[in-house]
């Protein structure tokens, strides 16, 4: 545990006077209107400090079972003896201090000021006697997480209904139900300055490549945060490419995805605060990747995830294609289906590029719009998007029906990826697209497609080549990825 | 140019600075590749659906359809179908020059947007303008690089403008109409590109679907009128040289391995009506064969078909007088081919039916030592007509029907 504060002093040992202890405490964390600093004597008058913050300890479980055992009478009796050998033996011998007989398993000794400080801000309750310079400190958490729920954003048909919750130890629960190994690692440190966050790194021993443990460590221990609110920013911080808009890692909120990638050698980060662990390495066909998959038919999970890197190349790039074929390869377009468009298009006054600037602009805007209203309001945003977009703007002859066809589709294709960060990306390579598609026709087009595959195939999740198993080539990965289930492979 | 950024930034090293030029290059030469102002929207295009090649004295007189991309689905419209096109999609313009480029230039002059041919699917060239020699205007077809090479090539008697300016009352265009009857193979089924290939092919010569006017319903308007196929025009060489219509267009076709939709009356000795075939399908094949320096070329038609009338009084059930049926039909189809054989080697002597085709292929050597000769060796080769035909089916019902009296026996 790195001692992370501003104070210089904070290093410091506690002192077996019970004041000056008291007074360090008081130095640093005087000014918290959560923090109790309660003075008492115990049942065989001895002078005890307890030091806790009101927000995060169960004040009643404190009460219950570390007060009263302290203020009773029994507890002179049986504390003299421990009082005793605690002074005989120094605070090296943890088994007698521990045996202070309070009815608690999870007991830490502390030593140094910042030791304690840290514990306080844990939600432990720290207990200070007089004449020792060493306090203990006991885990009373107070719960205040909500429920486990269904996760939101990755929901399927089939599958449990388990998701991650912002508590991180309830998240561990989850994993570790599922995964009752002792190969199961849970390593945890903290990260962010301010902020203390609890980051844990989880990984099967055995599976995964020890190189990239040591990797993912050092990364983690290079990172400087002033905080971390959400998983992001730790994403943000550890990638391999920190400019690219592809996400180099997984974001998501099921532990049975956590889990079935860790039985491929992958590691998570399972972050204290958030709901949404990250998974890496991962290439853009784990982008591309329902938990769902293995879930059902594998006939219909090969169809459908197929039918998914078709819409995920239609939702980059069919607005472009339409733009410049339209502006500059008409002899394309099937005759008939000419004949329609210049139809739809005759009264239109902007050409085909500003025609489609407009309509997916508006789009995305109308998206946005329903993402951050209130739930209710969010009905009435689609409503209007859909009567205005659809219905007026073409009876008004300013938008031609084929474009708003397309912009539909191009719209149910972004859906269509189930990673919402993936699908993010195809929403923001849409637009440089569209203009090298409406300023240089399908030659521009196909430049833009070159620059991100050059991206592509350039870039690397830790370590691992984002285009792989295709680029580079392996039949047996290539095999892997498109055969939905190797449960098979998991057995050996 | 590059000297003066090297001064300027003497700083960067050689290689990163000719690399970014390089860049620097490679960025603007795609702006300059191509770029928006090769940008056409689709509304400032005249897409044109068909052309037209008539003359004007010794001048060509080019005839477009261009599409009018004018919402016609409204429905509510006008009730003014009368006379008036209005209700038309398509537009008719036209123009002259000494030669098929000038004319097209014309052709723009006249009309207000870019005209565009990457979609004319159909080119009518009439027959006196075939006349002339067609050279000139597959030339064009074939180079002018808008211009579909898989167009469909028709023939008329009438001016080609006429049956362009036609707007049939079922198709949205008499393009369309065209192309349709050409995608059903009521005659020939000619592209530009095979019509090239064919006349510059040692067969010199080409057979032409002839297009004419199904006179309009009375009191319509004339233009609200179909095409229809009628007969076949014969090319020699470049030239137009004869129509042939019914029964001798049948011959042609199935010798062209064309034959298709046709039902045929086939008369049967000592009786009275006639029983009809539906063809099914043919299939004829040419075997040339040189033995003993002499050239002889083996006809192969292999025909099946359905009885789809009998008019006699006869049943047909009977697998002999089935047999009977069949002779008939075969007499009747020897026959067709024998004509259409001695008109293309007698009357006109040109090699319609590809025989020279299947010489070079089979025998390139011999070919190519008597290719001089190859008039008069055709004009007196021996040709082997061989029919076989089949009929596969009587039709629903077997005895003939509607024969009075005819269930009391």
């Amino acid at each position: 545990m790195e001692p992370i504060n501003n104070k210089a002093d904070c290093k410091e040992q506690f002192t077996p006077n019970l004041a000056t202890n008291h007074a360090l405490l008081q130095e640093v964390l005087g000014d918290n209107a959560d923090i109790i600093f309660h003075g008492f004597h115990t049942g065989n008058h001895l002078s005890a400090l307890c030091v806790y913050c009101s927000s995060l300890c169960d004040t009643e479980r404190l009460e219950r079972q570390l007060l009263s055992p302290m203020l009773g009478d029994d507890f002179s009796s049986k504390s003299d003896a421990d009082t005793a050998s605690f002074k005989s033996e120094g605070y090296n011998s943890s088994a007698s201090n521990t045996g202070l007989h309070v009815p608690m398993s999870s007991i830490q000794n502390v030593c140094t000021i910042d030791q304690a400080i840290h514990a306080i801000l844990n939600g432990q309750a720290l207990l200070l006697l007089e004449e020792q310079p060493i306090g203990r400190a006991y885990s009373l958490p107070k719960s205040t997480s909500r429920a486990v729920e269904e996760p939101t954003a990755e929901s399927t048909v089939r599958g449990p209904r388990e998701g991650f919750t912002e508590n991180l130890s309830v998240n561990l629960s989850l994993l570790r139900k599922r995964m009752k190994t002792p190969s199961l690692k849970l390593i945890s440190s903290t990260q962010g300055q301010y902020t203390n966050t609890e980051i844990v790194l989880a990984y099967v021993e055995g599976i995964i490549d020890p190189a990239l443990i040591k990797e993912v460590q050092s990364r983690l221990r290079k990172l400087k945060l002033k905080g971390v609110m959400e998983s992001y920013y730790i994403e943000k911080g550890i990638a391999d490419a920190q400019y690219s808009p592809f996400p180099q890692m997984i974001s998501t909120e099921r532990p049975d995805v956590v889990a079935a990638n860790l039985l491929e050698g992958r590691f998570a980060l399972i972050i204290d605060g958030t709901p949404f662990s990250l998974v890496a390495p991962v290439s853009i066909f784990s982008m591309l990747q329902s938990p769902e998959d293995y879930y059902e038919n594998r006939y219909m999970s090969l169809f459908v995830r197929w039918l998914r890197y078709i819409f995920a190349v239609i939702s980059v790039m069919l607005p472009s294609a339409y733009v410049a074929i339209t502006t500059y390869h008409q002899e394309m377009i099937p005759t008939v289906l000419l004949l329609s468009i210049s139809r739809a298009r005759e009264e239109i006054p902007f050409p085909a590029l500003v025609e489609a600037m407009i309509m997916e602009i508006a789009f995305e805007a109308l998206r946005e719009a329903g993402v951050r209203l209130p739930k209710q309001v969010g009905a009435a945003v689609s409503i209007v998007g859909a009567l205005i977009i659809g219905q007026a703007a073409t009876s008004a002859g300013i938008v031609s029906a084929p474009m708003v066809i397309i912009v539909a589709l191009t719209g149910i294709a972004s859906f269509m990826i189930p990673r919402y960060a993936a699908g993010i990306v195809s929403r923001l390579l849409r637009f440089p697209i569209m203009i090298l598609a409406g300023t240089l026709g399908l030659v521009g087009m196909m430049l833009g497609v070159i620059v991100i595959v050059i991206h592509l195939s350039s870039l690397r999740s830790f370590g691992m080549s984002y285009l792989s198993p295709f680029a580079p080539a392996s039949a047996q990965g290539v095999n892997k990825v498109q055969r939905c289930h190797d449960v098979e492979e998991h057995v050996n | 140019m590059t000297k003066r950024i090297g001064s300027e930034s003497k700083t960067v090293p050689a290689k990163l600075r000719w690399k970014r030029t390089l860049q620097a290059l490679t960025l603007i030469s795609f702006l300059v590749l191509a770029g928006c102002w090769d940008r056409i929207e689709v509304n400032d295009l005249a897409i044109i659906l068909a052309t037209g090649v008539d003359t004007r004295g010794d001048q060509v007189e080019m005839t477009a359809q261009i599409f009018i991309p004018r919402k016609s689905g409204g429905g509510m419209g006008g009730s003014s179908s009368g006379e008036t096109s209005s209700s038309g999609v398509t537009m008719i313009r036209t123009a002259v020059g000494s030669n098929v480029a000038e004319a097209m230039n014309r052709l723009q002059r006249k009309v207000s947007r870019n005209v565009f041919w990457g979609h004319c699917e159909v080119i009518v060239i009439s027959e006196q303008a075939s006349k002339q020699g067609l050279h000139q205007y597959l030339d064009f077809f074939l180079r002018f690089t808008q211009i579909r090479e898989h167009a469909y090539v028709f023939s008329t008697d009438k001016k080609a403008r006429d049956i362009l300016a036609l707007l049939p009352p079922l198709e949205r265009s008499s393009a369309e109409s065209l192309r349709e009857m050409g995608n059903l193979k009521l005659g020939t089924h000619v592209t530009v590109l095979n019509l090239a290939q064919s006349i510059e092919g040692p067969s010199r010569s080409a057979v032409l679907s002839r297009m004419l006017i199904l006179a309009p319903t009375s009191g319509q308007s004339k233009f609200i009128s179909d095409p229809y196929v009628k007969g076949l025009s014969l090319i020699k060489g470049d030239h137009y040289v004869k129509t042939v219509t019914e029964p001798m267009s049948v011959g042609v076709l199935m010798l062209l391995n064309q034959l298709n939709n046709i039902i045929m009356p086939i008369d049967l000795d000592g009786n009275e009506g006639a029983v009809s075939i539906r063809l099914i399908s043919m299939r004829t094949t040419l075997t040339p064969r040189i033995a003993n320096n002499e050239w002889s070329m083996m006809i192969k038609v292999d025909a099946k078909g359905e009885v789809v009338l009998n008019t006699t009084t006869r049943s047909i059930t009977d697998p002999h007088k089935n047999t009977m049926v069949e002779e008939q039909w075969k007499k009747k189809l020897t026959e067709l081919a024998e004509n259409a054989l001695k008109l293309s080697q007698k009357q006109l002597k040109t090699d319609f039916f590809g025989f020279s085709i299947q010489f070079r292929r089979h025998y390139p050597r011999k070919w190519k030592s008597q290719k001089e000769n190859w008039d008069a060796t055709f004009e007196n080769m021996k040709v082997d007509v061989r029919v076989d035909t089949l009929i596969t089916s009587t039709g629903k019902s077997t005895d003939p029907q509607g024969v009075p009296g005819q269930s009391v026996h």
